[in-house]
């Protein structure tokens, strides 16, 4: 399922931008990853409410997402100021991709991977591979692919 | 299969098409639209979780 919903992502993500610029390019998927974790706080809290995570998991999530969320509107800033994706915006925005990697790699290891419940887990699972298809377009931009 | 492990895979399904379809939606906006958009669901979701963090405490 994850490798799936990953795959139909970043087609769709292709198939409707594909005479998109690089730039324009970030630009989406800044505003996926934006969609992305205001879906995951929907998720988080709407579980902890069911009683399906612990108020530990729902913090650790809730946390992570904040930081993920920082991470992304910087990148924006930096997306505003450059008008182009550039040599120099690409090195100040991958530090940024970089922070948000971590805290959804955060998200994962210390969240979601401790959910017990499997319906709040996979639910959980499948809004972050969404997130995380979004962030590897932009990492293959910044990579020049 | 039983009958949960049914529904929620259609309920993954159901979500996964809904986040399809929120990519397709995205595609007709402008760079300046989606940069408000971003601007938009970050600054809800960061209150959204500060106020959720503070309720758990």
């Amino acid at each position: 399922m994850k490798k799936i919903l990953a795959a139909l992502l970043v087609a769709a993500f292709f198939v409707t931008g594909c005479d998109d610029s690089a730039y324009r390019k970030a630009v989406r998927a800044s505003a996926g990853i934006s969609e992305g974790l205001k879906k995951l706080q929907d998720a988080n809290e709407a579980s902890l409410k069911a009683g399906a995570i612990d108020q530990d998991d729902a913090k650790t999530i809730a946390l992570a997402t904040a930081d993920a969320v920082r991470a992304n509107q910087a990148i924006r800033a930096e997306l505003r100021v450059a008008e182009k994706l550039d040599l120099q915006s690409r090195a100040q925005i991958v530090a940024e991709v970089a922070n948000i990697a971590a805290s959804l790699k955060q998200l994962n290891d210390e969240g979601v991977l401790h959910v017990k419940n499997p319906a709040a887990k996979a639910k959980l699972q499948t809004i972050l591979t969404g997130i995380e298809a979004s962030l590897g377009v932009l990492q293959s931009l910044l990579e020049g692919k | 299969m039983d009958e949960k492990t049914i529904a929620l895979a259609l309920q993954l399904a159901g979500l996964a098409t809904q986040l399809v379809l929120e990519v397709k939606r995205q595609s007709g906006l402008s760079n300046d639209e989606l940069l408000a958009l971003g601007d938009q669901n970050d600054a809800e979701t960061l209150a959204r979780t500060k106020a959720f963090l503070e309720g758990l405490q």
